[in-house]
């Protein structure tokens, strides 16, 4: 520290020339003396510069102009610190202000919720009716596609909420969901042959098809 | 007024809207001082007082009650005081000078409307050789020397509210006096 802020240092804490040594020394120097007195005098000025007063309704304007300030607060003057500041608005109830603090999770919530009533509404929807890939040459009865003897399909086939049976021959993969693939001896498929009766697995090989 | 402060927080963050009322009436009076220390225009320095506490209101969550519930506001303050500074334009300034015309600002050229004579003794004493020379200073010397005024501010206080380490807060505090004193030097009559 310069002479000059150690002098600063000595008006800032309050220690009087009869009480230090150091400071006495110091203030021997006419210079210094005379900053001394300059900063005794400006630290008064600062210390009494005035102080401006809010007006005397900002608490009722900030309370009004709080975001989430529905209902109107009734301000009265408060005169204690202690002293009640009655209102109008209920308090916020637990549930909306954990819900306010985790936006994500009820977001991850929202969408698992949406998404497995979406998912779980096809799987439903599917068991009921039949349904089938097209394919020229097989047979389809309420509740069963057969691929007769002697017929070849050469591409992948499908059949949703009935049974698939195989007496011809498939050049792709064969999959029945919700119901029996049977595979005759004299039937031939050169993919894979699938039977889904799971709704997960059934989620998992709706998943694949996006891909 | 720390236990009642830590239970009015508490309250709020539970949800209670009323406790924040509280919390205005007990800190209003701070936070106003010190964006007055920064702004030096009542007018500006209430609204950033308002924009302080709705601050405060919206982002309780962040406030840790580690530390003091005083220092983490009136930090708020000074943030808010700083950007409306930085934002403010020169040229708005009734008090700013006119450039080269020596000294002249626009509060010269109005005309002088006869204000109540209360009002009159205050705006003088407002306008004092003190005010003057304050606002010659640049703003990273005035600000930590005024906040030293606002009552029982401490250095730490200050280094946490305009984000400085506490020996450079007390270098300005130093310097900023230095340079008043200078002011006060080369004008006449100053003793």
């Amino acid at each position: 520290m310069t002479p000059e802020e150690k002098v600063q240092q000595y008006l800032e804490d309050g220690i009087l020339p009869e009480e230090s040594d150091e400071l006495r020394h110091l203030l021997e120097d006419d210079d210094l003396y005379e900053a001394y007195l300059q900063y005794e005098r400006i630290d008064a000025e600062l210390k009494a510069l005035p102080r401006p007063k809010l007006s005397d309704d900002f608490t009722a304007r900030v309370m009004a102009s709080l975001p989430e300030a529905k209902a109107r607060v009734e301000v009265t003057p408060v005169t204690r610190f202690e002293d009640k500041v009655r209102t109008k608005q209920r308090p916020q109830s637990k549930w909306m202000t954990w819900f306010r603090k985790h936006p994500g999770l009820m977001a991850a919530a929202l969408f698992f919720s949406l998404m497995s009533s979406a998912t779980l509404g096809l799987w439903n929807e599917s068991t009921e009716t039949m349904t089938y890939t097209k394919v020229p040459g097989i047979v389809v009865t309420s509740n069963e596609v057969v691929i007769p003897e002697g017929v070849t399909v050469d591409r992948d086939i499908t059949v949703q909420g009935g049974d698939l049976r195989i007496e011809g021959t498939v050049n792709g993969n064969a999959t029945a969901v919700n119901g029996r693939a049977y595979l005759a001896s004299a039937g031939e498929v050169t993919g894979e042959l699938e039977q889904i009766d799971r709704m997960f697995e059934w989620m998992w090989y709706s998943f694949k098809q996006i891909f | 007024m720390e236990r009642l402060t830590t239970r009015l927080v508490d309250e709020l963050r539970s949800g209670n809207h009323d406790s924040f009322a509280e919390l205005v009436e007990l800190y209003k009076d701070g936070v106003f001082a010190v964006a007055y220390k920064i702004l030096y225009d009542r007018g500006e320095a209430e609204d950033a007082a308002q924009e302080t506490f709705i601050r405060a209101y919206t982002r309780i969550d962040t406030y840790d009650p580690q530390y003091k519930f005083k220092t983490w506001l009136y930090r708020i303050a000074t943030n808010v005081a700083i950007d409306r500074l930085r934002k403010r334009k020169p040229e708005y300034s009734m008090d700013a000078e006119i450039a080269g015309t020596d000294g002249l600002t626009y509060q010269d050229h109005l005309a002088d409307e006869a204000p109540q004579p209360d009002a009159q003794v205050v705006h003088r004493e407002i306008r004092g050789e003190m005010h003057e020379a304050i606002k010659q200073l640049p703003d990273k010397y005035r600000i930590p020397l005024l906040l030293k005024y606002v009552d029982d501010l401490s250095l730490k206080e200050i280094s946490v509210m305009i984000d400085m380490p506490v020996a450079t807060v007390k270098t300005r505090i130093f310097r900023g006096r230095e340079m008043l004193k200078t002011i006060f030097q080369n004008r006449e009559g100053f003793n």
